[in-house]
């Protein structure tokens, strides 16, 4: 569960939480007590979601309020794999 | 730093021939130390998707796509390696149903297994290993590269498992002068491990008649410890005389300090503690 506001500031820590060497079939990140405030934030979602997929996890983000979801919709990239070499190139 | 009882005896598991010996010798050291038991696999990404071939593959205007094909290749392949390995810990932890070990859990990582043990090395109380792992093959003689590598990375026991289990019950101490050696002579003399096993404390020697007072010292400490022993001094080449003692002698074991010089030594001169296990026939646990 993550809580607390991810933006420009604590996005790297944010990223820095999750253990991405422990191998497991499925990871749900429950953000309903979080809130990303801006484009970095969504950023550092898109790191962690692509990361833990590409290492074999089916990856679930539930609780996302309105205003994240709205960000999300709008810049993140977990979801569309055209994209995904902007934020991932060269990791 | 967790105390001993709390620290874990580690099984690295990939499938091997040995796996089951592993499984053994790992579940009679969590018994006699009185530790919990963790079952480990790891996933080394060098060795995920060597087999998909991409030549010919390519197609105009492919680079937006590329990435997101390498990626969906890659997740399913780890996929598939986490199900096998979740496959075989389930299978691992099946075999140890009613063994009187404190607990036993599964553990899967990403990474090389040298990694994952510097990850998890303070949790580590003994490691054990097999000597031949699932991609080893059969013609290979030597010690394999991770094999190595995991070695040199962990300063825990590790006991490398060479063949059948078997309860054992007598072991050779390789000893000299070396810290590494001290240190299993005490952990010999102090573990519950040890406690019912013929112990033969051995130090070869080059010339004949040198050293005498080292093996004087450690039968001294190994008779206070009221360990069931004897000792035996031997001249010539060390690797060659300790190997045919332990033969002649038919010992289950052997233990031995290990990788007391640098790396760059060992690239000049040879290791000795890799040359001990590579012509040993018997497990071994290392001491560094």
């Amino acid at each position: 569960m993550v809580i607390g506001q991810v933006f420009f500031n604590s996005s790297e820590k944010f990223i820095s939480y999750f253990d991405f060497k422990e191998a497991v079939d499925k990871v749900i990140i429950d953000v309903h007590r979080a809130h990303f405030w801006d484009i970095s934030a969504i950023h550092a979602l898109d790191k962690v979601v692509i990361k833990l997929r590409r290492e074999g996890a089916d990856v679930e983000i539930i609780g996302l309020n309105e205003a994240s979801e709205t960000l999300v919709d709008k810049f993140a990239v977990h979801d569309k794999p055209e994209k995904i070499e902007k934020v991932m190139g060269g990791h | 730093m967790q105390s001993l009882e709390k620290q874990w005896v580690t099984a690295c598991l990939d499938g091997s021939n040995l796996t089951n010996d592993i499984i053994d010798y790992a579940a009679w050291i969590a018994e006699k130390v009185n530790s919990p038991l963790e079952l480990l696999h790891s996933i080394e990404h060098s060795l995920l998707l060597a087999n998909i071939d991409q030549t010919g593959n390519l197609v105009p205007n492919m680079a937006d796509n590329l990435m997101a094909v390498l990626s969906e290749e890659e997740a399913n392949e780890n996929k598939l390696h986490i199900q096998e390995g979740k496959a075989l810990l389930a299978r691992a932890k099946d075999r140890l149903k009613g063994r009187p070990i404190k607990d036993v859990i599964t553990k899967q990582r990403h990474g090389s297994l040298s990694e994952c043990l510097m990850d998890l090395e303070d949790e580590i109380r003994v490691l054990v290993v097999g000597f031949r792992g699932k991609t080893t093959t059969e013609d290979e003689t030597g010690i394999s590269e991770q094999l190595e590598e995991s070695i040199r990375a962990l300063h825990k026991p590790i006991f490398i498992v060479n063949g059948d289990f078997a309860v054992p019950q007598s072991l050779m101490l390789a000893y000299n002068n070396t810290d590494g050696a001290k240190k299993a002579l005490d952990m010999i003399c102090r573990s519950p491990l040890f406690e019912d096993m013929t112990i033969h404390c051995v130090h070869a020697v080059k010339e004949s008649g040198a050293d005498k007072d080292i093996l004087q010292q450690a039968a001294e400490q190994l008779s206070l410890s009221g360990r069931r022993f004897e000792t035996a001094l031997l001249s010539g080449d060390p690797q060659t005389e300790l190997l045919a003692y332990q033969a002649k002698h038919h010992l289950d074991m052997t233990v031995m300090g290990a990788f007391n010089h640098g790396k760059l030594r060992s690239l000049f001169f040879g290791s000795f503690t890799l040359n001990m296990l590579k012509n040993n026939q018997k497990s071994v646990l290392l001491i560094r």
